[in-house]
């Protein structure tokens, strides 16, 4: 039994159908990234796992327990445990980067103001966005409104955390920062979950590449033993890589 | 007096105008209010799809905003007391003004809700807000910043509005102006002086409400 498994997942938007039947296991603190062309459906494995996207078959267990989306005290359940960063960041305008950081630990979570802001502190810090905290989100940079996003999602304390092209909008000294915090949090059992067309990222970061194509996982690899045997994922880092 | 304009004896009974000027505001700040609480919770469950009060709030607003506002407070001066119910002139002007009103806000509320970016939705559901916290912390204070504008032309139309109330015999404005213009004979400077005194209370709610936006 795997800490999170997906077994024969589908999903599609209206009449459309995105994913066509995933099988997919991932252990607990493992790094995994979905790569793959626009539209093979990885944001969508994303966005079916915390419950924004409906399954239309198949199921996902974690530790062994089939996840119920029907319900919203299933849905809350599963929701208490995960995080996601958007790829455009889902920050609230109107609110500061402290109201953004604090609203789901003190609304949902029902902890103290006071006690949060501490680690709201040390959370802007490992993001690099100290002193930000009294802005709203439309005075940041594409990049640091994407910082704030991880930072909001930190501040959860999730199991699992989703990313949905975490540092699209970094600069390559931030990237490396960011990287080297996902896999902190990893080391400490935070499993991760990314999409990303940062082939860099993606080689460096990575426990295990899922390629995607037209719904379907079309391969797997594991970048630090056996990537270079992986001849699919390989072509398709080497375009990417090319693009970039 | 003989013929011409005589404003002398108008003039000196505008602190009465002014005082059935007090009540239009006060009649539409209250019924304003009230039809935002009320006007919000038909919008909400007219676009929550899990809720099933959609098809009951569609009809009240259908209902209220196809039939004519006068008729309305009509319905709470005349049909409440056969049902027992009886309320003050006030009171019954202000509850159809109130459920009116409050079928227009959740259509302006609805076009605010339907151009909420989707992400904030979802950022919120992920957050693990509920639906009555998604609104009230992300949702509504996003609305009430986009539309604003037409929130506050609202509430001008129902200020200029109140006049109806004179029918029910409430002692607001309008229904002041026409006691002083039958006991002055000066029907021409009464209403002249009370046409001034609206505009002046429109143009001053309006520009008072604007400069309140930045707190929104």
């Amino acid at each position: 039994m795997s800490y999170l498994e997906f077994r024969n997942v589908q999903a599609s938007y209206g009449t459309n159908p995105i994913l066509l039947g995933v099988d997919l296991d991932i252990e607990k603190g493992e790094i995994v990234s979905l790569i793959g062309p626009s539209g093979s459906g990885k944001s969508t494995m994303l966005r079916v796992l915390i419950g924004l996207t409906p399954l239309s078959g198949g199921e996902i267990r974690l530790e062994g327990k089939p996840i119920d989306y029907a319900t919203k005290a299933g849905l809350r359940a599963v929701r208490s445990r995960m995080a996601m960063v958007f790829q455009s960041f889902g920050l609230f305008d109107h609110l500061t980067v402290e109201q953004n950081l604090l609203l789901a630990p003190t609304v949902v979570g029902k902890k103290k103001r006071a006690p949060l802001l501490e680690e709201m502190h040390e959370v802007l810090r490992l993001t690099d966005m100290q002193g930000h905290d009294g802005k709203r989100p439309p005075q940041l940079s594409g990049g640091q409104k994407q910082r704030i996003a991880i930072a909001r999602a930190l501040m959860l304390h999730p199991e699992i955390l989703l990313m949905d092209e975490p540092t699209s909008a970094l600069d390559p000294i931030r990237i490396a920062a960011m990287s080297d915090l996902f896999g902190k949090l990893a080391a400490q059992g935070v499993t991760i979950i990314q999409v990303s067309h940062n082939m860099d990222v993606v080689r460096s970061l990575s426990d295990r590449i899922v390629l995607m194509h037209d719904g379907r996982i079309a391969a797997t690899a594991s970048p630090k033993r056996d990537q270079d045997d992986n001849a699919a994922i390989a072509r398709f880092m080497a375009a990417e890589a090319h693009q970039a | 007096m003989g013929h011409g304009l005589h404003y002398q004896r108008v003039l000196q009974a505008l602190p009465y105008l002014l005082g059935g000027a007090g009540e239009s505001v006060m009649l539409a700040l209250m019924a304003f209010l009230m039809a935002l609480v009320l006007g919000l919770g038909l919008a909400i469950a007219r676009m929550e799809s899990s809720s099933g009060l959609r098809p009951a709030a569609s009809g009240f607003v259908i209902f209220f905003t196809n039939t004519p506002q006068l008729s309305q407070i009509f319905a709470m001066f005349y049909c409440l007391p056969m049902a027992g119910i009886n309320l003050s002139p006030f009171v019954s002007v202000l509850l159809g003004m109130t459920l009116n009103a409050s079928a227009y806000l959740s259509n302006i509320l609805v076009a605010g809700i339907g151009q909420t970016p989707r992400i904030y939705h979802e950022a919120a559901d992920t957050l693990g807000l509920n639906l009555r916290q998604k609104y009230m912390r992300i949702i509504v204070p996003h609305v009430l910043r986009i539309m604003y504008p037409a929130l506050n032309n609202h509430f001008v139309i129902m200020l200029l509005g109140t006049s109806m109330a004179s029918i029910f015999g409430v002692e607001e404005l309008t229904g002041r102006a026409y006691y002083l213009a039958s006991v002055t004979f000066r029907s021409f400077e009464v209403l002249s002086i009370t046409a001034v005194l609206y505009v002046a209370m429109s143009f001053l709610a309006s520009r008072l409400l604007m400069s309140l936006r930045r707190l929104v």
